[in-house]
Formats: C-alpha cells, structure tokens, sequence
C-alpha cells in the first residue's frame, strides 16, 4: 500500500516537474521575454535610459514595449493590469509615486518588477520579485559636495543655495543627504542661504533663483538636484550679470545641455547618473528575473538581493567629452 | 555493604515515582520554557512591530498633520502672489485667517526686508526687527513654505514657523509665515501613539535638541545635555545615525525620521510594558505548571498505589510463602497482569500444597527405604566380603587346576609326537618289508632262474661232452689229413729240388725260375714243420678233451647237486616269503592302529590346550572376580556409608518438610 502510495506521489512529481520545465522551456532561455517598460515623464535622461534599454533588449532577443505613464498614478496602474493580460513576463517600471508601490506591486500579480529610477522603501522590495535599478542617489550628493569643498578648500564659511527635486522623491532625498552628510562632516561651516525644491524643474529653478537674487544672500555657488534646475539657476545668474566663474553651478545627470554648459565653462560640475547603465542593467535584471534566473552574477548587485546599483560619474571639463 | 544494599527495600511506587515524576517535571518544565521562549520572542517581535508601526503611524500623523498646514499656508501664499494686493488689502487676506484655524490662532504674517510687519487687524504681535527673526531668516533661503527649526518666540512660547520668500511681484523682499506651537505638536506627538504606555518625543535631527516632549520642561534641550541616561544614549544613537529599534534602558525604544523635515520622532514603550505580558504569562504557566505537577503526581501517586496494591499483597503471599508457609489465600480482582500473575501465584500455592503433602509422604517413605538400605547395604557388605574370600580360594584352586591342565597338554603334545613319529618309522618299516618283499620274489624268481640256468648249463655239459667226444673224432681225421699235407709237402720239396737243377742248368733265362723253385722249396718246408706241429697240437687237444670229457662229467654232477640245492632253497625262499607277508600284515596292522593313537595323542594335546587356556581364562576371570569381589566389598562399604548418609538426609528432609505449613492452624504434621 505504501509502496504503491510512493510511486503515485513519484509520478505526480515528475508529471509536475515536466510540467514545470516545459514552461521554463516555453519562457525561458530561448529568449523572446515580453517586457513591458512604463516610464514617467519623459526627459532627457529617460530618454537615454529608454533607448539603452531598447537596444538591450533587442541584443537579447526579448521584445520591450515602451509606455509613459504622463505622471499619472492611475495611467500607471492601469498599464499593468493591462500588461498581466497581455502576458508580459517583466515589467520595468519608473514609478510616478513610490507611495504607490504596493498598489504596483498587487496589481502586477506574478509578474516581477523592476522598479528603476526612483526608489521605492526598501520593505516593498523582494529578492528576485521586486528590485530596485538605479544608482545611489547619496553617492550623487556626496559627488557635490566632494566638488565644492574642494573648489572652496580655502576657505571655512561657504555660501551654498540648493535646489532640490521634487519634494518626497527618493532622489530628492537621497541627494541631499548625501550632500549634507558630507558637508557636515567636513567641519566648515555651511550656510544654506537657499534651500528649496524646484521639481527638477528648469522654469520653477530660475524664478526660485531670481527671488533668492532679490535677497541680496551671498552666494558662493549653486547645488542643483539635476541639470535641468541648473540650467535654469545659470539662466537667473547670467540675467543676474553674476559671473559663473565665481560662483560655480552643480548640476547632475550629464544631459546633453548639461555636458555643453560644462564644455562651454558655464557650468562647473555635474553627476553623469548612466541612463544608459540603468536602462540595460533594468533589461538585464528583468530577463533575468523572468527566467527566475539568479541576479548573484550580476554588477553592482547588493548583497541582500534587492538592488542592482549603477555607478554615478563625476563629469567636468576635463573629461566631459566622454559624455557628449 | 552489598547485602545492606539487598536489604534495603525501595518499593515499587517510590521506584515509579521516583522515575515518573521528575521525567514528567522536566517534560512540563521543558514545555514551559520552550512556550516561554516562544511567546517571550514572538511578543517581543509583536511589540517590536506593534512600536514600529505606532511610530511609523505616529511619523506619518505628524508629517500630515504638518502637511496639511503647510499646504493651508501654501495656498494663502499663493492666493496673495496671485492677488498681488496692496497693503491694506493684504492686511484683510490676512484678517481672515486670524483664529481661523486653531493650529495657527496667530494667523499668518508677513515681514519685509524693511523691517515692516504685516499683520491681522486683530493680532498682539509684536516685533521690533522681525528680519533678525528665525522665521524670517530661514524664510529667506526658500519660496516654498517650510518649517523652521522651534525657537521661542517673544511670548516665551516654543513654535516652529513655516515661512517663506513671497513672490509678489515686487522688488521688496517679504517674507510670510505662520507659527505652530510645539505644545500643540507635542500633544499631536503624544496623542498618536498607539501603543499602550508606550510616549514618544520629537528629536531636531540637525541640533539634537528636543522639539516636543510630554515633560515641558526639556523642549528645547539638548539631548546630551540632559541628566536623564536615557536620553543621553538616544542623543548618541541620532548622533550615529543608528536608527533601528533598541532596547535603551529597559526601554524599547524606535526611531524615525518625520520625512520632509529635520526631525526625529523617537517613541519607547518601557520594557516592563512588553514584558508583563510576558509575565503574566510566565506566572500563569507556573502556576499551569506547578498545578499539573501536582495533579500528576497525585494522580500517579494513585494510579500506582491503585496498580500496586496487589503487587504489595502478592508480596505478603510471597513472603509467606518464602517462610514456608502455604496456608494464605489469594484473592484475585483483576483482570490485568498482575491478575493472571495472582491467579499463577494462587494456583501455585495449591500445586506446592498439594507438592509439599506429597513430598513429606516420599520423604517418610524415603527415610524408612534408607533405613532398610543401609541394613541391606550392611549385610551386603558382609556378603560381598565373604564372596570376595571364596573368590580368592577359588581362584587359588583354579590357579593350580590351570598348572595341571597345561602339565597334561604338555604331556599330550609329547606324546603326539612319539606317536607321530612310531607311525613315521612303522611307515619305513612297511616300505622296508615291502622291499624285502620285492627282493625275496626276485631272489625266488632268480633261484628260479638260477634253476633253470644249472638244468640249462646240465644239458650245456652234455653237449659240450658230446662236443668233445666229436673234437677226438676230428682230430683223428685232421692227423690223417695231416699226414696227408706231409706227404704232399715232401714230394712238393723234391719237385722244387729237380726245379731249382733244372733252373740252373738253364743259366740266366733259368734265373727266375730258379727264385720261385727256391721259394716252393722253402714253402714246402714250411708246411711239412706246420704239419709237424698240427699233428703236436691234436695230439695235445686229444689229451685235452680226454680230461675235459672227465671234467664235463664231473660238473654234471656238480650241476646235479646244486639244482637239487636250489630247488631247496626256493622253497625256503617260499617260506621266508610267506613269513614277511605275515610281518608285513602286521606292520600294516600297526601301522593303522599308530595312526589312531596319533590322532587320539593329537586330539589329547589341542584338548589339553584349550583346556590349559580355558584354565588361564578362567584364572583371569577369577582374579578379576577377586578384584570385583573386593571393590564391591568397597563399593558395599561406601553404599552403607551412603545409606548411612541417606538416613540422615531423609530425617533432615523429614525435619526440613516440616518446615512447611499446608494446614491453617499451622500444627505439625
């Protein structure tokens, strides 16, 4: 009786690995992962990320649909519910709101994610499920402060206005921190004569700037969140007649405008944050993470499994060129 | 040591007992700790959890609560950057949010770079240089409302302002803020605590200094400039950035940072909080513990008097019985091992009742049989001796009939072989006879022949008498013959005379012829000599056969007597022979009759032989029978010293048996 109980159990075993494996077969190393990748808000940087990622996939033979989520959290959801119906096997995702990352989550069901760009709290997160692509926004700030203490070496007192992201965001928050932290070690005394989020927002950065002008507070140089807002604090200083030699401006992403304006001396120092790097680790990690494939093997993988960094770059004028 | 040890008795219930309980002690005690353990984690991971997600609420009320504010400030901020009013119809914006909402009773304000203060109609505030103020220097660095660090303000009270630059448009800088009161804030921090007993204090993360705490008395303080040890060492965790949830002086203690602004909220729930619980339950699975102890034990205790009860009275029947005594009575209840067990005891008790009777009948019966053996055995011994003195005489009689016997085969074996060898020289005398028997027939038979030869030689001398007689008669005729030759020889001698004349008258051709006349001449010589001696001769035969005549008739004669003398002895040949046929009968007689001696002398040897051995077997068997007789003699010594022994046996036994008692009363048998 037992006997015969065993090899019932034996047979369902191997019917059910059969089973398994001829699923992992259908979805697995032949390639031709159906990735869906929602993005948030176009810009430069996202652009680049989104083309990496494209060219990725296609060089490992999986099909990438491309999706904005035009900074709707219901556009959001809706692409994923949309994309468990469409079968997708992983979906790459540029949150509109990491509040929301339970909702994502839910609503893909078993599909992994691969959250890149902004990051969610690390409790949503979950080896080999829901990772996290994207660089350490601390590194970024750290990079900016590391620039101004050493262009302000001399001196003990420094000036600093800031421009931050979007309030909440993990960037925003991650960078000024980042920036902080190492200012405050450095022991100088800092003088946040401005400190205000400008939603990576050229426009909102230059009126900001034109406002903090009219206070008549010295400033010894600009820290701005990402290019954009730099762009718009140079547009201010040179309405301003200020000079940018004097005072330098911090940007981060290395857009395209961005490397010009350093290229051109207006801008003093940016962050090159690798859309590139993210958008093909994003591809990489997701065809992994469909394959159920291990992401041990992968660069820049935490050890808890949970993200997958991508190193920042400092650019200035000296090596600008590599980022045009 | 070892006996003191045996003669210590542990009864059974104590051994049960003893191995039961502190097994069944350790089980509960184990089972309490290992529940314990358990909850002790798992309430601990709760509280944990329970303190993690108060605080996280409590962080989350809070930044609401502030955002909330700060989004009603926005609006006012943007309302009036929108208007872009003058003076006095900012004045009146302002007039109605004066005690509009209770959080902000003070209502908004606005200050320019001037120094100017504009304010609600019906606000007290007064500021002498409100640029140098906290609000309006912190106002300065953004165009987004924020919270500025708490200061006291000039009523003395502990506020934070939200202010920020007021983009109006115009050149002058102006900066509009709003006050919150940090007791309102403390009172939000501490109202939305969810824990039970637990509190919670906001920390400024950039100063350290507290920002709101139900003790009044130390908003504003520093963390590491209290007195309290507690606070000092959450001062050095917010130092170290070390925000994950801790136990600081019996204290569980949480961290987190109000997102959007400096702050820390830090929320504890004293540990004792947690742990009385936890204690509560501790004590009640003592108690849970402890009771179940006790009702196991008491129950066991029971439960194993109840089993060993009759064990215990199965021990008394035992021991009874150990003393010999079989006169109890078992009783049987129960149903389970130690109820067959006392059905095994009652039914040997009958079975050695019944065992012992008749093993004290066997033993009388036994000590009488080993009386009389050991008078049997007495008298045996008596016999046995006896026997063993005949046997030696009878093996000394034997002894000596053995000699004899083997004298006698001696004897008959002798005598076999004279026997044997009379009938060897009887057969040579038989053959002897026999030859002379022969030689006598052939002696008889050449007498025979002898006889026969002289009638032979008789007739031979006749006719040699005759035969002579006829040699005269020819010598008679030969000397006529002779005379004759003579005669002829003289008249041949004349002849060769004239030959020879003649011859010589013939001269030389006579020559030869003269030779042959000479030699005829010589010849007839010659044989007128032999005639001359022939006629010698005859004359000599004649005289011969005269005496040989004489003689023939002499031996005839002779010949005569012996055949006479012959015939005489073939007939004593006759008798001699007739006589050694009677002596060769007899041999033969003899002959037959030595056989039968010889065979009877044969007989008489293997006979006395067998005897002489039989003899010497029988000597054997009697010395061994003497050897036997005198071990017996031993052995019927050793049986009556056995017997001896027996009787004191059976009358120990008999003394032993009536040890037992079969019979209530407990009278001897």
């Amino acid at each position: 009786m037992k006997k015969r109980l065993g090899l019932w159990f034996a047979a369902v075993i191997l019917i059910l690995s059969v089973c398994g494996c001829s699923k992992n077969g259908a979805t697995g190393s032949a390639g031709g992962e159906k990735i869906l990748l929602i993005v948030n808000q176009m810009d430069s940087f996202r652009q680049t990320l989104v083309d990496a990622a494209k060219s990725q996939a296609e060089q490992e033979g999986a099909q990438i649909e491309v999706i904005d989520a035009e900074g709707l959290i219901e556009n959001q959801v809706a692409f994923i519910k949309q994309a468990v119906k469409d079968e997708y096997d992983v979906i790459l995702c540029i949150p509109v709101n990491i509040e929301t990352t339970v909702e994502l989550k839910a609503s893909a069901e078993d599909i992994p994610i691969v959250f890149i760009n902004s990051c969610p709290p690390e409790k949503h997160l979950e080896k080999g499920k829901y990772i996290y692509v994207g660089s350490d926004e601390k590194v970024a700030g750290q990079f900016q402060a590391e620039y101004v203490l050493e262009h302000f070496s001399g001196k003990s007192e420094i000036n600093i206005a800031v421009l931050e992201g979007e309030k909440g965001h993990s960037a925003t928050i991650g960078r000024i921190n980042g920036l902080k932290k190492t200012l405050l070690e450095s022991g100088k005394k800092i003088h946040y004569v401005f400190d205000d989020f400008a939603n990576w927002d050229q426009e909102t950065a230059r009126s900001m700037m034109e406002i903090l002008f009219k206070t008549n507070a010295p400033i010894d140089c600009i820290v701005c969140q990402n290019d954009s807002m730099a762009m718009g604090a140079m547009e201010a200083c040179k309405a301003a007649g200020m000079d940018l030699g004097e005072v330098p401006v911090l940007g981060i992403d290395a857009t395209a405008d961005g490397c010009a304006a350093i290229e051109s001396g207006e801008m003093a120092f940016t962050v090159y944050q690798s859309g590139k790097g993210q958008g093909e680790a994003a591809v990489k990690a997701g065809i992994r993470m469909a394959r159920k494939e291990s992401l041990d093997s992968m660069e820049g993988v935490s050890e808890d499994g949970l993200y997958v960094w991508v190193p920042f770059e400092k650019v200035e004028i000296g090596n600008v060129a590599n980022y045009k | 040591m070892s006996q003191k040890k045996k003669k210590r008795m542990i009864s059974m219930k104590t051994k049960l007992l003893g191995i039961i309980l502190p097994v069944v002690i350790v089980m509960v005690v184990l089972l309490i700790g290992i529940v314990y353990f358990i909850s002790r984690n798992v309430l601990t991971e709760y509280s944990r959890n329970l303190l993690t997600s108060s605080i996280q609420s409590q962080a989350n009320e809070i930044e609401a609560w502030l955002d909330e504010n700060l989004a009603a400030f926005q609006i006012v901020k943007r309302t009036i950057e929108g208007v872009k009013p003058s003076d006095e119809e900012l004045e009146d914006i302002l007039n109605q949010y004066y005690g509009y909402n209770t959080n902000f009773s003070d209502g908004i304000y606005i200050a320019d770079a001037s120094g100017r203060l504009i304010k609600a109609k019906d606000s007290d505030r007064q500021e002498t240089d409100p640029t140098s103020l906290v609000w309006y220097q912190e106002g300065l660095t953004r165009v987004n409302m924020g919270f500025t660090n708490s200061y006291m303000n000039s009523d003395g009270e502990a506020v934070i302002s939200a202010s920020g630059l007021l983009n109006d448009g115009s050149d002058t800088v102006k900066v509009i803020s709003a006050d919150l009161k940090i007791e309102r804030i403390s009172i939000i921090v501490n109202s939305f605590v969810e824990m039970e007993n637990a509190q919670a204090f906001l920390v400024n993360g950039k100063d350290h200094t507290v920002l709101a705490h139900r003790d009044s008395s130390l908003i504003s303080e520093k963390l590491s400039s209290c007195s309290d040890s507690f606070l000092q060492e959450v001062g050095r965790k917010i130092e170290r950035e070390e925000f994950e949830t801790v136990e600081i002086e019996k204290k569980m203690t949480a961290f987190i940072s109000v997102s959007g602004t400096d702050w820390i909220l830090v929320s504890y729930v004293p540990s004792s909080v947690i742990y009385s619980d936890l204690n509560y339950i501790r004590t009640v699975m003592v108690i849970v513990g402890l009771i179940s102890i006790l009702l196991i034990a008491v129950l066991l205790e029971r439960v194993v008097w109840l089993v060993i009860r009759p064990v215990k009275t199965l021990t008394n029947v035992i021991t009874s019985m150990t003393e010999g005594d079989f006169t109890v009575e078992v009783s049987v209840k129960q149903r389970d091992e130690i109820g067959k067990m006392s059905r095994g005891v009652e039914q040997f008790v009958s079975s050695m009742r019944s065992m012992i009777l008749s093993i004290r009948g066997v033993s009388d019966q036994l000590h009488a049989q080993a009386n009389s053996s050991n008078d049997v055995s007495g008298e045996m011994y008596y016999a046995s001796q006896t026997q063993s003195q005949s046997m030696k005489e009878l093996s000394h009689t034997v002894e000596q009939l053995s000699l004899s016997v083997n004298e006698i085969a001696e004897n008959a074996t002798t005598l076999a072989m004279v026997v044997a060898e009379t009938k060897a020289d009887g057969e040579k005398v038989e053959n002897k006879v026999d030859e002379t028997v022969e030689v006598s027939h052939q002696g008889k038979a050449d007498l025979q022949n002898v006889g026969s030869a002289m009638q032979l030689i008789n007739e031979s001398v006749l006719k040699l008498k005759q035969a002579i007689d006829n040699v005269g008669h020819a010598s008679e005729e030969i000397t006529n013959i002779t005379s004759l030759i003579g005669n002829i020889a003289s008249q041949t001698n004349l002849l060769s005379l004239n030959a020879s004349i003649e011859a010589a008258r013939a001269g030389e051709a006579g020559r030869g012829f003269a030779v042959v006349a000479s030699e005829i001449g010589q010849l007839a010589n010659t044989s007128s000599d032999s005639v001359r001696s022939i006629d010698a001769l005859i004359h000599e035969v004649n005289t011969l056969v005269k005496e040989a005549v004489a003689q023939a008739d002499v031996s005839a004669d002779n010949i005569s007597s012996s055949s006479q003398m012959v015939e005489n002895a073939l007939h004593t040949f006759d008798i001699i022979f007739n006589n050694i046929d009677l002596v060769n009968q007899l041999v033969g007689q003899m002959i037959e009759k030595v056989e039968k001696v010889d065979e009877v002398a044969t007989n008489a040897a293997a006979i006395s032989e067998e005897q002489a051995a039989s003899s010497e077997e029988i000597l054997a068997t009697a010395e061994n029978m003497v050897v036997q007789a005198e071990n017996i003699t031993k052995n019927s010594r050793t049986v009556a010293n056995e017997a001896k022994q027996l009787t004191l046996s059976a009358e120990n036994l008999s003394e032993q048996m009536d040890r037992f008692k079969i019979e209530k009363g407990g009278s001897e048998t």
